[in-house]
């Protein structure tokens, strides 16, 4: 086991160097003066550093260190068209992705995984069919489609809903985690309770449209896994013994469905940040999918460099988790070839 | 069977088992009729069109599809903003939305398909460090690849084409991969070494048949998701530009008067969802045919 978390901290490290460098080369490859891609500012205005120093020399690969030094210092450079910090902006940034992203996969795993479980136990048969044709049917959702339907439906044609945003600007909740619900249960607003509904009512839509599509697939990755998990042959022993059907369930067929499930769920992670970066769009979400596209439309490329590395480091580190904790659940997985 | 004396069994070919099993199912036949008609839409769309995608008519803004009350016969599907034929329009968009990922799925697949051969070949340090690799970099989502592209390049439909064929190559390695490693492993290979075939000869004549329907299956779940990051793309501004027909861009279009004009909206999101939806069925049907087949 201790192996195995090893070469995945191995793995890690080496990919996110991969990415820090990476994002040290983009800047030479966007339009315009690297040294003003990097830092946000033209060189004469920056202060005297041995990093700038660097920069100024042409000296790149003891720029790249001091690169480095500086992405962990938290200095990341400001934004060319706003002018502000990127760290700063980053960090109010990403609670806001993370929330949305948690919930909707919490749902859907709610959802799906129950779901899965049944039809997989009743296949071939009614239920299972039916919810196999609707799973397909919601995963073939364009997810920018899926969102504005909602929003023309619910929020232009009923009401019932919030169009877009995060809170009502009525509700001046200070930032203190940038956790919306968190931040709102800490503050001491006079009307924190209904700051509290209006959260929530704002974030049912986005969240929902994220969720649809990530229940479908988790509802026929566990309802795969179960079926195949059926027809071994331990379960077939099991029967003849005579053990009660419930207690089958529970020791074989799902802790060994969900070990199956668990390495399909890390391939999920890419698309579920694609699909919450544009309903983050649609929905004037402010999270960092949000800024991004933001930042894409305006060309600021020292913003680009930053969200791409501050995105993608995320994912990875989510991706590796999860397979990560599969392998060391799983033994009989397929070790390191 | 004109030249046959006795009644000897039949064994099918794989395709045929494989197609024996596919139209057992009545959702799987129609999925594949319906896709038929896309790519039928797509190659005759322009041929078939009552209008140019492009000709604006201002006699007629905004009109509602034609079984409303204000609706026309001449423009069934109503017209746009600037008086553009809806109808001409998508079926226009089925063919640039559907062939541009047509043609990025086989670019991608042939490249995903060389590497992932050469990867489950080979064994070894040098092949792990680079699966592990592009296992990673299949982690990263298509759209900050697209972002990313598009800060370089600028924005355009080929380069979101490029972007998205450069996220699909890792997944298409990663499949064929694993397919080619357990086939490696099989006796048939070890005798055809014995025999002293070579690793061409062994990928010719003993890899690449068995390979062709894991190819065939990961091209359809590759072409679903083509489909909605070519729209997206569109649908953000970050692919095909505004004058051209593409579906996501009609959706980004149709935005602006959503409120007055919803079926500008709708028409070509639920273009791209049946699209999307056949490709699907397909896909999945063909996977538990030849599961099926398999088991069986």
């Amino acid at each position: 086991m201790l192996r195995t978390l090893g070469r995945y901290f191995n793995l890690f490290f080496i990919t996110l160097f991969i990415l820090v460098g990476l994002s040290f080369v983009l800047a030479f490859f966007f339009p315009g003066d690297p040294i003003f891609n990097l830092t946000g500012r033209p060189l004469e205005q920056l202060p005297e550093t041995p990093y700038t120093q660097a920069l100024a020399d042409e000296r790149w690969l003891v720029a790249f260190w001091f690169y480095i030094q500086s992405l962990l210092d938290g200095s990341w450079g400001i934004s060319t068209i706003s002018g502000l910090d990127l760290f700063d902006e980053v960090s109010t940034l990403l609670p806001a992705t993370i929330e949305l992203s948690a919930y909707a996969t919490i749902i859907a795993l709610f959802i799906g995984i129950p779901l899965g479980f049944w039809c997989g136990l009743k296949h071939h048969g009614k239920t299972d069919y039916t919810f196999m044709s609707i799973s397909m049917l919601m995963s073939s959702f364009p997810i920018f489609w899926l969102s504005l339907l909602l929003i023309l439906i619910v929020s232009l044609q009923l009401g019932w809903l919030p169009m877009s945003g995060r809170l009502s600007l009525l509700y001046d909740i200070p930032h203190y985690s940038g956790f919306i619900l968190l931040d709102i249960y800490m503050s001491d607003h006079p009307y924190r309770q209904e700051a509290f509904v209006d959260a929530l009512r704002h974030m049912i839509l986005p969240t929902l449209s994220v969720a649809f599509l990530a229940t479908a697939v988790f509802l026929r990755t566990t309802r795969r896994a179960v079926v195949d998990i059926l027809e071994k042959d331990y379960i077939a022993a099991a029967q003849t013994r005579g053990i009660p059907f419930w207690k089958i369930f529970l020791r074989h067929i799902m802790r060994n469905a969900l070990l199956a499930v668990l390495p399909l769920l890390a391939v999920q992670v890419s698309t579920l940040v694609t699909n919450v970066m544009i309903v983050e769009t649609i929905t004037e979400w402010p999270g960092l999918g949000d800024w991004l596209i933001q930042a894409i439309y305006e060309r600021d490329y020292t913003a680009i460099r930053i969200g791409m590395l501050v995105v993608s480091i995320v994912v990875v580190l989510v991706t590796l988790l999860i397979e990560c904790l599969s392998k060391v659940f799983d033994p009989t997985q397929e070790q390191f070839s | 069977m004109p030249n046959k004396l006795y009644n000897d069994e039949q064994y099918p070919t794989p395709w045929g088992a494989t197609w024996r099993e596919f139209k057992q199912s009545h959702i799987a036949l129609s999925g594949l009729i319906l896709l038929n008609i896309f790519i039928l839409l797509g190659l005759l769309g322009p041929l078939l069109t009552p209008y140019e995608p492009y000709a604006q008519n201002f006699q007629s803004l905004l009109l509602p599809p034609s079984w409303q009350n204000s609706g026309t016969i001449m423009h069934v599907l109503g017209t746009d903003a600037v008086g553009r034929d809806m109808l001409s329009r998508i079926l226009y968009g089925i063919q640039v939305t559907f062939g541009a990922s047509v043609i990025l799925v086989l670019g991608a697949m042939l490249i995903g398909v060389t590497l992932g051969t050469l990867a489950g070949m080979n064994k070894g340090v040098r092949s792990s460090i680079l699966n592990h690799i592009l296992d990673v970099l299949m982690a990263i989502p298509t759209l900050l690849i697209a972002i990313i592209i598009v800060a370089i390049l600028g924005v355009g439909l080929s380069n979101a084409m490029l972007a998205i064929g450069l996220a699909l190559i890792p997944r298409f390695v990663h499949a064929m991969r694993d397919v080619v490693r357990t086939e490696m492993s099989k006796n048939y290979i070890a005798t055809a070494r014995l025999d002293g075939a070579s690793h061409w000869h062994i990928f010719y004549y003993n890899i690449l048949p068995n390979l062709v329907e894991h190819i065939i299956v990961q091209a359809t779940l590759a072409l679903s998701i083509a489909i909605l990051d070519i729209s997206a793309l569109g649908f953000l501004n970050l692919g095909a530009q505004t004058l051209l027909p593409e579906l996501g861009v009609m959706v980004r279009e149709g935005l602006s008067t959503a409120y007055i004009a919803p079926w500008n909206v709708l028409f070509p999101g639920l273009c791209i969802f049946l699209l999307v939806l056949s490709v699907n069925v397909v896909g999945d049907s063909l996977r538990s045919a030849i599961r099926n087949r398999l088991t069986h």
